[in-house]
Parts: structure tokens; sequence; C-alpha cells
């Protein structure tokens, strides 16, 4: 068998002796100058040379070190004739080569030659196991249909189909619709009666992948299954080599058991197979013992967690008995010595506990106690999976006591998994909090305990609670207990920043109480200034504005404040204080008016702190069951108690981001169609809105307003309204012109954006900041009214902003809803990558796409691409030509929002985008981290190639 | 899947990596293995085989570390939630005992010299990031085939043998 050459091993000796990085690297530096310029004259190389110098090429790469001009040498190894040379190229081609880089279309022939047309199955298994390694859209959009007949093929030998079958799967997780599923189902029964363990596994991973996408197709599969279980667990058939540790094959058992989790309602389907099933399951857990062997026990023990699991899916359609047998050995897993079996226990039991079954709960509440103990394990991965199992098993029953347990445990808890912590406990505050006050103080505590992983969005949220609701003496007993915390000169920044605001807005309800009053508050909140971040500095300034208005006495106190900072080098402290001291002189009524009490936020559907926790899914090829049922149950959904005056708060479905598309411009008819009356006014006024033959016009120009910075929104006898728009990275400012073309004055007139959770809007008039997002006031005819327009991208989002204008005239009412173009695209920044970099974006990625093909009517022509690429740089993407051909266009761009991380960057979202033309239709594709982004970009590129 | 498979010594030096799930262009291979190793070796043997180590700059954030660890080197397999946790650690096992069929006594030197052997030996267990063969005896029956064609294939054949020394890899836990 091959050893490396001497050569070889005298290098490896080299770099070993090296006594630093810098001598090694030299070492290096000379030997890829000799490999260089023995590569330049490869004609003279020996088959043994050029072998050893492909090797030496693999061990540098292996080091770090770049090596891209060995790729056409190793693809000359793969394309020769001799199976030692070929052998060397393509191990080489699997770890040097990526999928995207240039060399890969100069190597698809060797591969196909040795695929269908080798002389030996030895130069077909190379090939399969290649095309799996280095995957890429190219190497199988080219193969595919030669990689499934190898597999189907009566002539091949187990070695060959096994690899086949798991190169198949390879190809169907990137070209999910390259295979028939329904004829493709007779071949897979056909390989599920093969008797090589070996091609019976690979089946099985190629069954699942495929089930996973079309459980209906393969239901058929089920009884194959169920036999070769049969025989594997109760009459242990299988042949001595498949025995590991004297198991017989465990990986097959777990990848049968794994397959038939996708059909969770076997169990009562009522099928000859059903007692069989159960049969099995009973054997797999009455008969594993614990063995002296570690991998026997492992080998046992792997069957066993997946047989649980499949029992665990089953849930209730499946065997009572059986469940509670599971339970009870969860029960013993979770407190043994043996830290694996501890970790999969706790993490099965959070599987159990995610499936809506109330018995199971109640069950698994009984173990609190228990997991408790393995939070405070020394292993982190088994305080992670402990923490994770408190979480969701935490209902209103016992909130209190495990929301007590974590902060206790937070106190000594390290770093590491602080901030998961964090999140969690004031998700489960919120969901179940018993009153708003147990609420408030445990996020208190949270910021004293651990301030630094406590991030903006949990303390805002407390600011929304106390806000939304007055009623009861909420709002004052955290005054109380904010003037309290911030009275200690050793108060938690956050602290402060919570403290500012709520003795701003609510401070007024204690100042009457003894040593509590304006000045003191006042006080108390200033001696923190020094320590303050100035995101912190700005909300004290809005308080001290506050505080002013309220106690005469602190005018001549705050004032200097003002004045001192009017010259601040932080823009945002400028500003403020500019503002705020103008205010002063501005008269009381104005002053009144403008810092008077916040109004009720409008809160979102799904608290911003469960997006963040759903945030962290997991991303796998094969559908994950769990997740899966996770959505079905409308898990999480759970009726929140906490907000209780929220009428608008339905219970917390999936966060947005798992529901599906919006349509950006789907329910657009529907929405504008309607001519909202309005209410009925004192004399009998005739409605008027937007008519039905306006509708085609407005989505067009709605759609060229998405690709340009200015136009015409909307006209028609009446009124004119216009848009101008400046983005800068998660940022816009628009200008809206609303003019009165109908020669009478407007009365009433009303201009109103309602507020979305995607975008922080802020509205101004000539007169200033308007509040409430609404502009009123009167135009007279042939006058035009401006707005200023402040939005800021949060959040992802496929929808679109609206503004309301709504006008009187002496005859008639008009309302005008419509629809702003402040689109996803227009926070994007343009991108320029090169081909490499696209590619390997976009094959990651491509699980997340969104794509729809439009018809545009209009013949192809180059004229045409010229455009599409034209619209594409107008929507801020960056063209990557090199990966285009004559009829496709495709560029990156990256989504900016203002929202931040956990680390406190903004948090942005990468996007890729194809477009290509077939005749009158483009299909477009986009591809981002994030299944709203996506479908958001996708939905505007296929309203403006319309347009084009 | 099975998104990376590493053999790292005590000290960090790689002895062989291979990465089914791409490696972007703007992370080096060597940060994704030094970033890996750092986050294995801090564990004591005493803890559990898993940690939910994460790279993200290579595969996002909810990749799991099974690793095992035998004498001088860590054997880590980088793999999604969709894999059994336990088959995973059985795997690594059939490769360690792979290698020392081969090897006769595997140590961490024929890692280093016989590196071409060690890949071909991870080529016929892991293929594409998924679980090809777990049956030690076809394992070796591949290698072995594969050998005598290699051989056949070449006019002049070269010295052989494991390169003695070193620390046997104790896997018989």
């Amino acid at each position: 068998m091959s050893t490396q050459a001497r050569g070889l091993q005298n290098f490896i000796s080299d770099l070993r002796n090296a006594k630093s990085k810098t001598d090694e690297a030299n070492r290096v530096a000379k030997e890829l100058a000799n490999i260089r310029a023995k590569f330049t004259n490869s004609q003279s190389l020996s088959s043994y040379q050029k072998k050893k110098y492909v090797w030496k090429l693999v061990y540098i790469f292996m080091l770090g070190y770049d090596v891209n001009f060995g790729h056409a040498e190793v693809v000359s190894l793969v394309g020769s004739p001799k199976y030692s040379e070929k052998q060397v190229g393509y191990v080489a081609m699997s770890l040097l080569l990526k999928a995207g880089d240039s060399m890969m279309n100069l190597v698809i022939n060797s591969i196909r030659n040795d695929l269908v047309g080798s002389y030996d199955d030895a130069a077909t298994s190379l090939a399969l196991v290649s095309i799996a390694n280095v995957s890429g859209i190219e190497l199988m959009n080219a193969l595919h249909v030669e990689v499934q007949r190898v597999l189907v093929s009566p002539n091949a030998t187990p070695a060959v189909r096994k690899k086949a079958a798991l190169c198949l799967l390879r190809l169907i997780r990137q070209l999910p619709d390259s295979i028939a599923s329904k004829e493709f189902a007779e071949h897979i029964a056909n390989l599920l009666q093969d008797r090589h363990l070996g091609v019976l596994t690979s089946t099985m991973s190629l069954l699942i992948g495929m089930a996973s996408k079309h459980e209906m197709e393969y239901q058929t599969m089920i009884p194959y299954a169920i036999h070769i279980l049969s025989s594997l667990v109760l009459k242990r058939a299988c042949g001595a080599d498949y025995l590991y540790y004297r198991t017989p094959s465990p990986w097959l058992q777990i990848k049968l058991l794994r397959f038939l989790q996708y059909y969770p309602n076997l169990m009562s389907s009522g099928q000859t197979y059903v007692p069989t099933l159960k049969q099995i399951l009973a054997r797999i857990l009455n008969d594993t013992d614990v063995s002296d062997s570690i991998n026997k026990s492992n080998a046992d023990h792997a069957i066993l967690f997946e047989a649980i699991s499949t029992i665990v899916v089953f849930g209730d359609n499946g065997d009572v008995d059986l469940q509670n047998a599971a339970m009870r050995l969860l029960g013993k897993f979770i407190s043994v010595r043996e830290p694996n079996i501890r970790y999969l226990g706790l993490m099965t039991m959070s599987r159990l506990a995610t499936l809506h079954n109330a018995s199971n709960k109640e069950q698994i509440k009984t173990y609190q106690s228990t997991v408790v103990i393995s939070l405070k394990d020394a292993d982190i991965s088994v305080r992670r999976r402990a923490l994770d199992l408190l979480f969701v098993m935490c209902d209103g029953s016992n909130a209190e006591s495990i929301v007590d347990e974590l902060i206790t445990y937070l106190v000594a808890a390290d770093a590491g998994i602080r901030e998961q912590m964090v999140l969690k406990i004031a998700v489960l505050a919120e969901k179940y909090a018993l009153s708003k006050k147990w609420y408030v103080d445990t996020i208190l505590k949270l910021i004293s305990i651990s301030g630094d992983q406590v991030s903006d969005s949990i303390w805002h949220r407390v600011i929304v609670i106390v806000t939304n609701n007055p009623e009861g003496d909420l709002q004052q007993y955290v005054a109380q207990t904010m003037f309290d915390v911030c009275s200690s000169k050793t108060a938690h920044p956050k602290a402060v920043a919570v403290g500012s605001y709520v003795l701003g807005e609510f401070g007024f309800l204690i100042a009457e109480e003894a040593g509590k009053s304006g000045e003191v508050q006042f006080k108390v909140l200033q001696q923190h200034w020094a320590v303050v971040d100035s995101a912190t500095q700005g909300i004290m300034l809005t308080a001290f504005a506050k505080m002013s208005n309220l106690y005469a006495e602190l005018q001549p106190i705050i004032a200097p404040i003002f004045l001192k900072l009017k010259t601040s080098v932080d823009i945002e402290l400028q500003q403020r204080s500019n503002e705020y001291r103008i205010l002063a002189g501005l008269g009381p009524d104005v002053m009144e008016d403008i810092l008077r009490e916040m109004p009720a936020f409008d809160t979102e559907k799904v608290s911003t702190l469960e997006i963040a926790l759903e945030q962290e899914h997991t991303e796998t090829h094969d559908k994950n069951i769990f997740s899966k049922k996770k959505q079905e149950n409308g898990e999480g959904a759970s009726p929140t108690r906490m907000v209780g005056n929220h009428a608008a708060n339905p219970p917390p479905g999936p966060p947005p981001a798992l529901e599906p598309e919006p349509d950006l411009l789907g329910g657009f008819d529907d929405e504008i169609s309607v001519v909202v009356p309005p209410a009925a006014p004192p004399a009998q006024k005739a409605a008027v809105g937007i008519s039905e033959d306006q509708i085609p016009g407005m989505r067009s120009s709605f759609a060229k307003l998405c690709s340009s910075a200015q136009g015409v929104l909307f006209q028609n006898a009446y009124v004119q309204v216009g848009l101008k728009s400046e983005y800068r990275g998660s940022q816009g400012r628009l200008q809206l012109f609303v003019g009165n073309m109908s020669g009478t004055p407007f009365n009433n007139l009303k201009i109103h954006i309602p507020e979305v959770p995607y975008l922080r809007t802020a509205i101004s008039d000539e007169s200033g900041p308007t509040g409430a997002l609404t502009s009123a006031g009167t135009l007279d005819a042939n006058q035009q009214k401006r707005l200023m327009i402040m939005a800021e991208a949060i959040a992802p989002y496929a929808d679109v902003p609206e503004v309301k204008i709504s006008f009187e005239t002496d005859t008639e009412t008009h309302t005008y809803p419509l629809r702003l173009p402040i689109v996803t695209t227009k926070f994007t920044e343009l991108l320029t990558v090169n081909k490499e970099a696209f590619m390997g974006r976009w094959t990651q990625l491509a699980g997340k796409e969104s794509q729809e093909i439009v018809a545009t009517g209009v013949p192809g022509s180059p004229e045409r691409m010229q455009k599409v690429a034209s619209l594409l740089t107008s929507l801020n993407f960056g063209r990557c030509p090199e990966v285009d051909n004559a009829t496709s266009v495709s560029g990156c761009g990256t989504y900016k929002t203002g929202a931040k991380d956990p680390s406190g960057k903004n948090i942005s979202v990468g996007m890729l985008v194809r477009i290509e033309a077939n005749a009158d239709k483009f299909r477009v594709t986009a591809r981002t981290l994030h299944p709203t982004v996506s479908a958001s970009v996708k939905t505007i590129f296929c309203a403006a190639l319309k347009e084009i | 899947m099975i998104k990376g498979v590493l053999i790292v010594n005590n000290h960090g030096s790689p002895r062989l990596t291979k990465f089914y799930h791409p490696i972007p262009n703007t992370t080096s291979s060597t940060s994704v293995v030094r970033r890996i190793f750092n986050q294995v070796a801090s564990r004591p043997d005493s803890f559990c085989n898993y940690l939910e180590g994460t790279v993200p700059s290579w595969c996002g954030t909810s990749t799991k570390l099974i690793y095992r660890h035998y004498a001088t080197l860590y054997f880590v397999f980088c793999v999604d939630s969709q894999e059994s946790d336990l088959g995973i650690l059985d795997l690594i096992q059939v490769f360690v005992e792979a290698l020392d069929k081969c090897f006769e006594n595997v140590c961490e030197l024929d890692l280093i010299f016989h590196s071409d052997k060690v890949h071909y030996v991870l080529d016929e267990i892991v293929m594409g990031g998924m679980v090809l063969e777990t049956n030690i005896v076809s394992i070796l029956k591949g290698i072995g085939e594969q050998g005598k064609i290699h051989k056949q294939s070449m006019k002049v054949s070269m010295g052989g043998g494991g390169v003695g020394g070193g620390d046997n890899i104790d896997y018989r836990r």
C-alpha cells in the first residue's frame, strides 16, 4: 500500500524541526518556489514526482498557506489514466478545490468519464466520493443524471452503490427538484431489499433526505424499514462484520428509527406492522443495559435515545406504556454521573417538553430539582442543556420558582452562559409573570446582577410595559423602586437608563413623598452623569427637560446644563440640549404640550426578546422534526398572561420570521380599492377616494419609486402626492409633498403614518416634530404641504408602511391610504464581490431562497438585459458580472438595520439576487440568511421587472 | 451532516483537516482549526464529549463539536443537529480502530508521515459529510483493494511500513 515519498517525509521533518513560525514560513516559501518551478515544466516530471509535489501542497495547505497555483496540476492528475495518479488527484482535489473555483469546469469531463465510461469500480468510487465532497452547483448540474444511473444500475457492486446513494443525497440537498420523487420511490424500495448492510445504511440516509421533503411519496417505505428493524432488533440477524461491540449495526438502527419519526401518526394507523413496531420499541427500551465497555454502552444508548425520540414524536398517537417507560428512563438519565448520558438525557427531555402534551409536561415538571443540580455542573455543555430544559418546562405554575432558581445561579454563572441566561430569564419573567411588579423586580435584579448582559431590548420592554399599564399603582411602584435603585452611587448604568426614563415620566407620582421631591430626584440621577454612556446621558437630558417643566425650582439648575452641553462633541447631546434650551423660551403652553407624558406604545405581537431567542434556530439540511413540531403546535403561543391591557396583543404566535411570505403588492388591490368612508361627518358629505382605474398606475409609480429617489406617488384631480428620499445605511430621510390641486381649500387635513414594528419613524412638519406620527392642519388651494419623515429599519420585513391622507372640502370628504415605497432595498448598500465569494455564499444559502417567475409579455433582448442590470444598480445591488451569462444578471447587497446584536453591533443581512431571462419571462431568485428578507427582495424585484 | 473532521494534537497542530462545509474565502482554515482546538482543549476529559462550540465565520451558530481525546490527539467531528450524538462518538471510535489496524498500533507520527493513508481511511468512512461505512472489515477491504490497484498502476513501488515510536493511541477505553 502506498506510503509517502522520502522527499515529502524529509520536508515534513524539516518543518517539524523549525524553531519558529518564521523559520517554518521560510522553509515553506522555499519549497513552494521549488514546486512552482517544477510545475512550469510538468511534462518532464515523473509520475512519482508529480504525486510527491501534490502531497507536499496538501500538507502545506493544511498548515494554512496558499497553494492555488497547484490546482492545475491536481486537475491533470484527476484526468490521468493511471489509477495511482488519479487517486492522488481526487483526494487532493477534494481537499484543495472548492465549489466555484474556476478549475472546477475543467475537471467535470474527467469525472464524468470515470463515472460512466470507467474500466473499474475503483475509479467510479473515486468520482462519486469527490462529487459528494466538493459538491457545488456546477458539478451537481452536470452530473446528477449519471449519478442516478450508477445508483440504479443492476451491475453496480455494493461498494459503488452505497457511494452513489450518498452522492445522490448530497445532490438533492443542493438541487431538491432534480429527482422525480414518485418514480424514485420504486428504486429506493429495490435498494431496501439489498442484503448488504452498508448499502442499506446509505440508502436510509438517502431516504431520510427525500422523506424530509416529500413525506407522502415515501410512506410506502415504512413496512420495509420496520421489517429491517425487526430483523436487527428482534432476531439480531446481522453479519459478524456489522456487529459493533456486539450490537447489530447501531447506525442502521438509528437511521431506521429516524425515518419513522417523519410519520408521527404511524402508531394509530391501524396497519399490520404496528404491533411489530411496538414490540421493537419495547425491546429497545427494556433490554438496554449499562455495560462496562464504554463503546458498547455508547452504541446501545445511541439506539435507545433514538427510540425514545421516536416515542416522543409519536406522542399521544403512540402507546401510553411506552411513553411512560421512556419518561422513566429519561428521569434516570438526567441524574446519572456519566456526563454524555446526562447531557443527552437533558436534551431529549427538552424535546419532549416542547411537544404539546400536558401529561408529559406535568411529569417533566417533577424533575425540576434534578435539573437544577445539572445547572450547577462544572461542564458548560451540561449546564446549557439544563438551562434549556428549565426554560421549556416553565409555565405559569412553576415560573416563579424557576426564575428564582435561575437568578440565584446567575450570580455564580460564568460569562459563557450569562448572556443566554439573562435573555431566557427576561422572556420567562414576561411570559409567565403573576404580577407586573414581580416582572419589573425580576428585570431589575437581572440588571443589578448581570447588567452588562442585559441588552437594550430587555430594558426597553420594561419601559413599554410600564408605560402601557397606567392602571393600578404600577407606575408609582416602579418610580419608587427606580428612585431607590438610583440613589445608590454604584447603580449599574443600565439601571440609571431605566431610572432616568421612569423618573422623567412618572417621577411626579412620588414627588409628594418626603425626601423624594423633584429636586432630590434630579440629584439622584445627576450623580451618575459622569459614568454613564452618551445614550443614557441623552435619556437623562430628556428627563431633566421634563423635570424642569414640572418643578419651577429646578429651572435655574437645569438651564445651565443645557447651555453647557450645546457645544458638546456628542452630536445627539448637542442637539437635545439645544432643542430643550430653546423649548424653554417658547412659552409654557408649547412646553406642556411637548413634554407631556409619552402615549402608550404600540406593542408588537411578539416580544422582541422571544424573536431574539428564536433566531438561535438550528440550520440543518434534512427538516428538523422537532423544530417542525414546534411550529405546528404553535408552541410558544401559550397565552401571555403578562400584558394585561394589550387589547391589540394576541398570544404571540410564531415570530414573523416564520410566517408565510407576506406579499408586498398582492394585497394591494383589496386594500386600496376599498374607499374607507370617514366617520360620519355632521353634514352628509360625499366620500371620495381612490378609484379602481387608478390602481394599475399607482402600482407602477410605486414600483418606480422603489428604484428611484423621487417622483409622484399619487395624483388625481384634487391632490398630488410626491416623494423625495435620501437613504444612508439603515436610515432614510424622506420628504412627502401633498399638493392641493382642487381650487378649494382642504380643511381638517390629516396625514397619518401608522407605526409599524419594523421601522422606527418620526415625522415633522413646518412647525416641528409632530406627535403620534400625525400631522394635522389646513391647506389652501394651490398650496403645498411638506412633511419630513425619518425612518430607520430595525427588523426584517416584507410589508410596506403606509401613509393615510384625509381631508374635507365643502362638499366632500377624501381618504387616500397610500403605500410608502420604504422597502427593504432602500436600506441596502451595494456590495461588489468576486465570483468565488458570490458562488460560495450562493451555495451556502441554497436552502434560504425565495423564487418567482414573472411574465412580462415583452420579448427578451440584449437591451432589456441592459435595463435589468441598471435596475439592479438602482435597487442598490452591486453586480457580479463574472457569474453571469447573456441571459442572467446577479448581484449582492447588504440590508442595514439600526437594531443591535448582543455585542452592540448593528445587525445587517447580506443579500444575493439572480435574475434569469427566458423569452418574455424572468426568474427572480433571492437568497439571504433571513426568509423574510429573501421574500421581500424577491417581491421588490418582481414588481420592478414588470415596469422595465 | 458532518461539516468537518479534524485531528489535532495536544499542542494544537493539525494532523488532518477535512471540511465538508466549505470555508468561505474570507476566513482562513487555520483560524477555524485554532478556534475549535481552543474550545475543545480547555475541557477536562471528565466532561462530556459534546460542546456546542461554534465557529460562526465558518458554519453559523448551530454546529456541535463531538470529540474524543486519545493520548496525544483530539479527534473532532463538527456536526449539525441532525446527526445522532452517540452515533458520531461511535464513528470516531471506528475511525481510530481502522487507523490502528492500518498502521498496527497507530501513533501520532504515523498520521504525520502517512497523511495520504489517513485520508484514504477517512474517505472510506465519511463521504461528503455523510456516514459511508461503519464496518471495519469493509473499510479495510476497501483500502486494501485501492492499495492493490494503486500499486499495480505504478511502475516503481516505494518502501512502506509504519514509522515506529511515539505514544500509541490507546483507544480501548
